[in-house]
Formats: C-alpha cells, structure tokens, sequence
C-alpha cells in the first residue's frame, strides 16, 4: 500500500473486498482503481446473492414437511432427545472415549515418533541409540512373529524357540544398525490402512477395542511424527551439532538436549494438525465396534429414530474439538513466522 | 498359516472385485474433488471477500469432521429430507452415497494443497503478470495456477494415497470394498489373517503404484527452482 491520504470506504465496501493479501500469501490482485473496485464490489455482492440462496436452499430443505414430520426436521419431537440428560450422558460417554483413545495414541505417538526420528537423524552409533533400536526392533519382531501366528506374542515366546533365535540374530544385526531399523519401521507402516491396523490387533489376539484402536493409532501415527520431527531436525542449522558437539557433549546428549528441544518447538504446528488428523481417525474404531462419539451418537439415533439431527449434533462435537486444535496450529504458525 | 483358503472357491476374485470398487470410488471421487477444489482454491485467493469466506469455511467445515461422520450424514441423513441416493439398488444407493461424502470431503484436502501451491509460487511471477496488464483472471490462469498445480503434484499424489485408506469409511454403510470384503469373508470363513493380509497386500499395491505414477509426474512436470 502506498502512502498518502487514507482513502475514505465505507463499511460494506470494505466487509465485501480484501486487496491486501496476508504475510505468506500471493498477491495476485493490483491496488484497484475506481473501475476494478466497481466490479469487485458488483460480483462480491452476487456471489453473496448465491451462497445465501445456497443456505437458504438447504434450510428449506431441512424444513420442509414430510409425511410423519409436519416441520420437518425442525419437528421438535426430533430434537426432544436432546432435551434429556440420558442423550448428553450418552454422547459424553462416547465422547470420553474418543477423547482417551486419542490423548493415550498421541502420547504413545509422540515417544515413538520422537525417538524413531532421532535414530533416523542421528549417526546411530550412540549406545542409548542401540539399546532403543534393539528393544523396539525385539518388539516388532515379537509382535509380527505372534501375529502371523495368530497367537499372542507371550504365548508364541514360549513355543517354537528356534523361530525366534533367528528373529533374534536379526534383531541383533538391527541393533548395529538403528537408523535402517526405524527407516523400516517408519516406511513399513507409513504405507500400510490405518483401518487394517486398528483391526489387527482385535482380530488376530482378541485384544479390547479401546486397545486396539490406540494400538492402530500409534503405530501409524507415530511415522507421521517421526517424518515431521526428523524434517523439523534437518532444518535445524548444522552448527548445532557441532557447538554440542564442541563442548563435550555425546551425540546422544547432543541429540536430546541441544536438537530435540528446538525441533519439536519448530513442529509444534505440524505436530498439532497430526493431532487433530489423529482425533479425527478415532472414529475409524467401527470396524472394531469401538463405541467412540460417532457409534453411540448412531445408536442413540437409531433408538431415537432420529438420524439427521443425531448426526448433526455429533458433527458439531467433532467440529467443535478438532478446530479448537486445528485453530491453535494454526495460530502458533503464524506467531512463529 | 495357511493361505490356500485365499484361493479356494470364489474368494481370489471377491477380493479382486472389491479391490477394484477401492480402486474405482478413490479415482472417481478424487477427479470430482480436484475439480471442486480448484474451484475452491481460486474463490480462496480472490479479491471477492463473501467467496473466500465462502471457500474457507467449507473447508474447515469438511476438513475439521471426520470423514466417517459424512459418510454416515450422507448414506443416513440425506434421504431423511428427500436428496436421493436411493433406489432399489442397494449396492448402487451405497455407492453413490459414499463416492459424494468423498468427493466432497477430499475436495477440501485438494483445495488446501492447491491453495499452498499457488502461495509458492514467487511473488515475482505475478508481479511481472500484474506489470503487464493481466487482469485477475489471466494472472491466474495463465501465469500463477499453472506453476501452482506443478508444484503440487507430489501433495496430491500424498492426498490421492490417503484417500485410498480414507475411502475405507465407505464400508461403515457396506459398500463392497477391500475393507468390507475382507473382513466379511474372514468372519465367514473364520480366516481373519488370511484375509486381512490380502487386504494389506491390496493397499501396498495401490500406494506403491501411485506413488510411482506422482514420482513420474512430478520428475517429469514439476517447476525447477
């Protein structure tokens, strides 16, 4: 903008055009003249003429009488449920399984995530490197042995010893090798339906299907962790390393106390979003029959006969929850900028 | 572990068929989502304020609700006041149903990506577009959307693979799709590992190929800067 005297707008005018783009943003419009601002100003208040016919459109919809509803779904039998506390005790009941589910998988997410991207980062030959690549590599081993078997892994320990004096030697060779471990084990489930992860558990060991979801959520979000965490690590400047390096400290220390503090401090953001990615997946717990917000929010509608207000209530928790997360990201992204 | 049950009878070419109703819905929903979203994408930078509000809030609407909540809104709720997908054919009502809630839902996805694309392009190139006389338009059009949609090839490649595992809500209401199929068979036939290995074979094969065909795309097409 240039200077000179302010140029006097009126209210509408300036509710109905932003020529000023924000920091970050392209800006693809000139300043505009009298004859731009003219026909800004005419489709802005077109397009305002169809987005309010589209609402309008919808809520007439919604309105309109059916054969049981004379209003709709605005009848107030519909909404009479909600009125009562069992539906909300209900709903916060599914609620606080969603909510527990999501806040245990994000924490298990995080250690994992954190560490796998640090293993990844690092030279690897550390001996808490080692030692963390050993036990989570024994761990995956264990658990795709016992599951292939189609037992639990303690169970699967104890028969068939041989199978897993390999799996060990391999585990061992891994432990030599920590940042191929998690470069595997991040590209491995990376790639693999998250759906099929919640389920595996469930199916294949009979575990509950609160664990089951968290256990689906973990392995697959802790690779979203660690590819945000490990890009977050390389954009740090290298002189880091060297200046923890150059006052003594180990790799390992270097890696916890200098890199990973400044790290996880620039992928807060994005390591936010993956939270409310997160929040959001719970509700693929259906396919264990966990009964998270969405499944009890159906089966209350169900009972209730009805649906669209049922859902429309729970689209609002969700809405309500997860942009409360998506809003501080992206607030704490722009004061970072 | 006994995989041969994968091959008895008719289950090799039920998996097959579901993997390709994944296959089918994934393309089909994310070519309308593109579209929709570009669609999104210009209203969200241009100087028209009721559009951008317009575009930003359908996309945290769609963005912030999961997409098995709008699955079931769709399938559920809309026949409820009288919008279609319903007809005798079940299998076709459930579809359709699901293909909307993921069009619709993913449109918003592709809107963001196209929307990051077009903000890195440099502010140069629409500087010299706008020094040049270009009006909204054309700036858009010919100089800044086309470097924008070559930087984000990789990031719909990203979002083309997400949306094969996301799709896998559509099973909620039972469209036949790899989820559905596998877990159906594996239940009858008491074989969940048989089944569900199949299935993951399935998503490996669908992420693998796409990420190579967007690792082409991008290699071939992307802007060198």
């Amino acid at each position: 903008m240039s200077g000179g005297a302010p140029e006097r707008t009126g209210f509408i005018e300036r509710a109905l055009t932003v020529p000023r783009p924000r920091a970050g943003e392209l800006a693809i419009t000139e300043e505009l003249g009298p004859k731009g601002k003219r026909n800004v100003l005419i489709s802005a208040l077109v397009s305002l003429a169809l987005v309010a016919y589209g609402i309008w459109w919808m809520y007439k919809r919604l309105g309109a009488p059916t054969r049981l509803y004379p209003k709709g779904q605005f009848e107030p039998s519909l909404w009479e449920p909600f009125k009562r506390s069992e539906t909300w005790h209900g709903l916060w009941n599914g609620l606080q399984q969603t909510l527990s589910a999501a806040a245990v998988g994000i924490i298990c997410s995080l250690m994992i995530g954190v560490a796998m991207a640090a293993l990844r980062h690092g030279s690897g030959r550390s001996p808490l490197a080692m030692v963390l690549g050993g036990t989570i590599g024994v761990a995956l081993v264990l658990t795709i042995a016992a599951w292939i078997r189609g037992t639990n892994p303690i169970d699967a320990l104890t028969i068939e010893w041989y199978g897993y004096l390999i799996a060990a030697a391999f585990v061992g060779l891994l432990c030599l090798l920590p940042s191929y471990t998690s470069t595997v084990y991040v590209e491995f489930f990376r790639a693999c339906a998250l759906v099929l992860l919640i389920a595996s558990p469930f199916r294949f060991f009979g575990v509950q299907p609160w664990w089951s979801v968290v256990f689906g959520l973990t392995l697959y979000y802790s690779t979203a962790i660690a590819e945000v965490t490990r890009s977050a690590l390389r954009s740090l400047p290298k002189g880091q390393t060297e200046a923890g390096l150059a006052i003594g400290l180990t790799p390992t220390q270097t890696m916890t106390s200098v890199l990973l503090p400044q790290a996880i401090r620039r992928a807060l953001p994005n390591l936010l979003t993956q939270t409310a990615s997160l929040l959001k997946d719970t509700s693929l717990g259906f396919i264990v029959t966990f009964s998270d917000l969405l499944s009890i929010s159906q089966r209350l509608a169900k009972a209730n006969d009805n649906y669209l207000p049922g859902l429309i209530v729970c689209a609002g928790i969700y809405i309500t929850v997860i942009g409360i997360i998506n809003f501080t990201a992206t607030r704490l992204q722009r004061t970072q900028r | 572990m006994d995989l041969s049950v994968l091959f008895k009878d008719d289950n090799l070419n039920m998996v097959i068929k579901a993997f390709f109703m994944t296959l089918r819905l994934t393309l089909l929903a994310c070519a309308f989502g593109l579209l929709l979203g570009l669609i999104l994408a210009t209203c969200r930078v241009s100087p028209i304020r009721p559009l951008r509000i317009a575009a930003g809030a359908y996309t945290n609407f769609m963005i912030n609700i999961p997409i098995a909540v709008w699955v079931a809104l769709f399938f559920f709720g809309l026949p409820k006041i009288n919008l279609a997908f319903r007809s005798n054919d079940l299998s076709w009502d459930t579809f359709r149903s699901g293909l909307a809630a993921v069009a619709l839902w993913v449109s918003a996805y592709f809107a963001e990506a196209i929307r990051s694309g077009i903000n890195s392009v440099p502010s140069g190139q629409a500087e010299a577009a706008r020094a040049i006389g270009l009006p909204f338009t054309k700036v858009l059009g010919h100089v800044v959307l086309p470097q924008a949609l070559r930087t984000s090839i990789l990031p719909i490649g990203v979002i083309l693979n997400a949306t094969y595992r996301n799709a896998a809500a559509v099973s909620f209401i039972g469209v036949a799709d790899i989820v559905n199929v596998t877990s159906e068979r594996g239940d009858t036939l008491a074989a969940y590992t048989q089944f569900t290995i199949a299935a993951f074979v399935c998503y490996f094969i669908l992420a693998i190929v796409t990420n190579s065909v967007f690792l082409g795309l991008d290699r071939k097409f992307s802007v060198k800067r």
